[in-house]
């Protein structure tokens, strides 16, 4: 799941830049982006995922929409800890595979990962 | 597992690295063409088979994916309508963001036509992302890394995501 955890870093950098441009509608729609993958990796569903794509397209619409961006921002603040706790679980199984991988050479002739 | 060919994973990450690097319905464009390759690449009767042994954390929607994907409301036909939408929010957005053309000629293709694609955006379902990582975590690709050089950079001498790539046109004046 190396891919995944370095599109979630990915687009947080590229959400970062957004927002030290003061670019705050894309900086709200890449965070969702991050946000909706990161729901299917835990699968957990949301019941205001609706409600928020929504708010979304009408912040594309009028991205400099105040009222938009509070109640995006305020939704924001709350799914910030989903996309935390997926960077967390997906650095700690790397990193459990590491030593897995340091314990058991992958480069063994013969030897399958999955017979060990 | 299904393992993917190195010129296909190639081609994938690029697609995904320009993922990364849109935005405003232009990133999930990128998404759809990544989803699109990878169905292929593991074959449609395949896929089905798979998404209804799924045993991921998202299997209660996987499994109801695969059921269903040749159903009316289905994934194949909501791939389908996905694609018309976002192969128009595409072809707007594309032109928008060309600075090589001038306003009057970005005028034709008008900024109301994009946004008249965006509107319908929130169409686009949670599924897509649910097809996605499920691609994702069912294949060889999962193991790979983003390199830089395919990240876009969408604004002249803006550094971004933290990558300084000069823009095509840029670099050829650089060689003239």
């Amino acid at each position: 799941m190396k891919l995944i955890r370095e599109i979630i870093q990915r687009r947080l950098e590229v959400l970062k830049d957004y927002g030290l441009n003061n670019e705050t509608a894309k900086e709200i729609w890449s965070f969702y982006e991050v946000y909706k993958i990161c729901l299917n990796v835990l699968g957990i569903p949301d019941n205001d995922l609706k409600k928020k794509q929504l708010l979304l397209k009408a912040l594309i619409l009028k991205p400099t929409d105040i009222r938009y961006i509070v109640k995006l921002k305020d939704y924001m603040s709350q799914d910030n800890q989903v996309v935390e706790l997926v960077l967390t679980s997906l650095q700690e199984n790397e990193e459990l595979e590491e030593v897995y991988e340091d314990f058991y050479p992958i480069d063994v002739i013969g030897v399958n990962i999955y017979d060990r | 597992m299904i393992q993917i060919s190195p010129i296909f994973a190639t081609t994938i990450v690029q697609k995904i690295a320009l993922y990364c690097s849109s935005y405003n319905g232009n990133d999930v464009y990128y998404l759809k063409e990544t989803v699109l390759l990878m169905i292929n690449l593991f074959g449609e009767d395949n896929l089905i088979k798979m998404m209804k042994e799924d045993k991921s954390a998202n299997s209660k929607v996987i499994i109801k994916m695969g059921e269903d994907w040749f159903s009316t409301n289905g994934m194949k036909r909501k791939l389908k309508k996905m694609s018309t939408i976002l192969e128009k929010v595409n072809k707007s957005y594309s032109i928008l963001e060309d600075k090589t053309l001038k306003k009057k000629e970005k005028e034709e293709i008008r900024l109301k036509d994009y946004l008249a694609q965006c509107k319908r955006l929130p169409e686009i379902e949670n599924d897509l992302y649910a097809l996605f990582v499920f691609l994702i975590q069912n294949s060889s690709i999962q193991q790979m890394n983003i390199s830089p050089q395919f990240l876009k950079v969408l604004e002249k001498g803006k550094s971004f995501g933290g990558v300084n790539k000069p823009r095509i046109n840029e670099s050829n004046k650089l060689q003239q």
